[in-house]
């Protein structure tokens, strides 16, 4: 099957991962947009929701800014929380993942406990009790989204880590008397790493979804932050009007989500696990 | 002549004679099924316990003072003094916790902060209404995802089941907040405008009458939650399909359809059932936000209102009620699934 593509033959990727590679510019758009836009992303241009025009592109938002500008600049925040909260949430949940692995008794099963009592909740909710008693801050958004996506990431990387130590390499390990720590840094660590990187592009897409939704409800950031999730929240009642305010952010979300997730699809079914050919 | 064997029969030990502890350990054995429900429910309500506690925590790790936060810095020092009364903010936390959860079972779960209701007369109304869009969001969505997965796993590589996996791929990615704004964007704005994009519910009539605002706030929730249905429904259907009773039926020369739906489909079913739960759950997460960008007036909206009141007594008592309502949904399909897990029907010796 169209054996002529040559990065297909190369990296063995199957079609949906190169649609995906194909979408990943949009990052970029987000990062690095904010240098090449025309306008502030609060400079008054037109009046209010005013269609597009020769000088703003796809005309104005609620509050006369150019939709363009504030999009270009609305990316780096979302995209920087939902980065770092997947790294963090995958660091955090690797470290008690593995200690799992290695460590048993009821300090190790009281904290898996609660875990499992995190887990249980709808993130979301979870997300908004916690944003009850802190101060209104992406640095607290942050911390939620590390505790809202690290128990899951400590339950898998917890499954690997007792696979392996059930290998016989393992057992030979504390057969002669290895200690704990060195046997998770020297035995289990480099055997899991493959699916901890894995799951970083996972928890990137479930991070943007949660960080999306928490900026569209108003939380981390102030109203008037360049913002897409703050964007669709604030269009929303203009869309019949000037619909671009919304389908800009709307494209640029949907197609980061749907890009990251199929590379990661193709790339986990080449690299990871042969058998599952979803 | 010796006594009578049969009461030391070592074999058959009747009940009465064991001792209460050894009853009470096969009573509640995993295996039974009053063990199971014992430690389900035991399960559950420890989670809800240790959510319950998350507001408490929330409210205490983080620096500064609670009634300071709730009523911002220009407020006056009486103001805040009075809510620190009212919120028992000076007893120790685990005595205020312990007052709230003594109050909390028996179902009083206080007065709001902001508007002078209690906290049921505030959210009572709301229940139908996310009730229904649950309700409605379910019908949408678990049929048909069964279905999808069902037909994809039995012709593995097909067009459908190629089709299907990029739509789950694609639909598990996008959040709720774009896809309802793109639902809105086709289906109330410029493309055809055929549904209402903000849900303004008029108290006067029923809401069975108004059936026509929940549609797409849950289409919205359907597809949300519709991937990992799909997806699990689709991996448990292989699993089984690969089995050798499978191919065995086959090679008996039962008919397919025989094949697919009474010898395959049955061992298929527990997984489906538990995937459902965990998207049930999952609904009533995405809730939120879906009654907040249709403008439905239920709990999930509620919460975010009281959150950003910092309203504390109404996000205590909805974070329970959704927590009671999530373990509810595990316990039962927990419960289906072993009902419908034909392993466990058959009596062990």
């Amino acid at each position: 099957m169209m054996k002529k593509l040559a990065i297909r033959n190369w990296y063995a990727l199957s079609a949906r991962a190169c649609v995906g590679l194909a979408l990943m510019p949009v990052i970029l758009i987000g990062i690095f947009g904010s240098r090449f836009s025309a306008y502030g992303p609060i400079d008054f241009v037109d009046m209010p929701l005013s269609p597009p025009t020769p000088e703003a592109m796809f005309g104005t938002d609620f509050e006369g800014h150019d939709v363009l500008s504030r999009f270009l600049h609305g990316g780096w925040q979302l995209l920087g929380v939902a980065g770092l909260g997947s790294l963090g949430a995958v660091f955090i949940g690797s470290i008690l993942g593995l200690a799992g692995g290695v460590f048993s008794g009821h300090g190790a099963d009281l904290l898996y406990r609660v875990l499992d009592g995190i887990m249980v909740f709808p993130p979301l909710v979870l997300i908004l009790v916690v944003m009850t008693g802190t101060t209104d801050s992406e640095l607290a958004v942050l911390f939620v989204l590390w505790l809202v996506l690290a128990p899951p990431v400590a339950r898998i990387i917890r499954v690997a880590a007792v696979a392996i130590s059930l290998t016989e390499y393992f057992q030979a390990a504390v057969a002669i008397g290895t200690g704990k720590f060195r046997l998770l840094v020297q035995e289990i660590a480099p055997n899991v790493v493959p699916q901890i990187l894995a799951l970083i592009p996972i928890y990137f897409t479930a991070s943007l979804s949660l960080a999306t939704a928490v900026h569209f409800l108003g939380y981390g950031v102030s109203p008037f932050t360049p913002d897409w999730g703050v964007m669709l929240a604030e269009n929303q009642s203009g869309l019949e009007l000037q619909p671009w305010g919304v389908v800009l952010p709307v494209v640029a979300i949907v197609a980061i989500c749907v890009g990251v997730n199929l590379v990661t699809d193709g790339l986990t079914r080449r690299y990871l696990d042969q058998s599952v050919h979803m | 002549m010796p006594p009578s064997s049969a009461s030391i029969d070592p074999v058959v030990t009747r009940q009465a004679e064991l001792s209460f502890r050894t009853r009470l350990r096969n009573w509640l054995q995993p295996r039974s099924w009053s063990g199971f429900l014992v430690r389900r429910i035991g399960a559950g309500a420890v989670a809800v316990l240790v959510i319950s506690l998350a507001v408490l925590v929330a409210t205490e790790i983080l620096p500064g003072d609670t009634a300071r936060v709730i009523l911002g810095q220009e407020a006056s020092p009486e103001r805040v003094e009075q809510l620190r009364a009212l919120l028992h903010l000076d007893l120790p936390a685990w005595e205020r916790y312990a007052l709230w959860l003594k109050r909390a079972v028996f179902g009083d779960f206080g007065t709001s902060l902001v508007n002078d209701m209690t906290v049921w007369d505030f959210v009572a109304h709301r229940f139908a209404v996310t009730g229904i869009l649950v309700l409605f969001a379910s019908i949408l969505a678990y049929p048909v995802a069964l279905t999808l997965g069902v037909l994809s796993a039995v012709r593995p590589g097909s067009f459908l089941d190629r089709a299907v996996a990029s739509l789950t791929v694609i639909f598990g990615a996008v959040p709720n907040v774009v896809t309802g704004m793109v639902l809105t964007l086709l289906f109330a704005t410029s493309v055809w405008a055929v549904l209402p994009a903000i849900s303004s519910i008029s108290p006067d009539k029923p809401l069975w009458d108004q059936l026509s605002l929940f549609v797409l706030p849950a289409l919205t929730l359907a597809l949300g939650v519709v991937s990992g249905v799909v997806y699990n429904a689709r991996a448990a259907m292989r699993d089984v399909m690969q089995m050798s009773y499978v191919t065995s039926a086959r090679l008996n020369g039962l008919p397919e359809s025989n094949v697919i739906f009474l010898q395959a489909l049955p061992n298929a079913l527990p997984t489906c059932i538990q995937a459902i739960g965990v998207a049930l759950a999952d609904t009533l997460g995405g809730a939120v936000v879906v009654e907040i960008l249709f403008g439905l007036p239920g709990v999930g909206s509620a919460l975010n209102q009281s959150v950003h009141n910092r309203d504390i007594q109404v996000v205590q008592a909805l974070t329970v009620i959704i927590a009671v309502a999530v373990v509810c949904v595990f316990i039962v399909s927990d419960v289906l699934a072993r009902l419908a897990t034909p392993r466990d029907r058959t009596r062990r010796a």
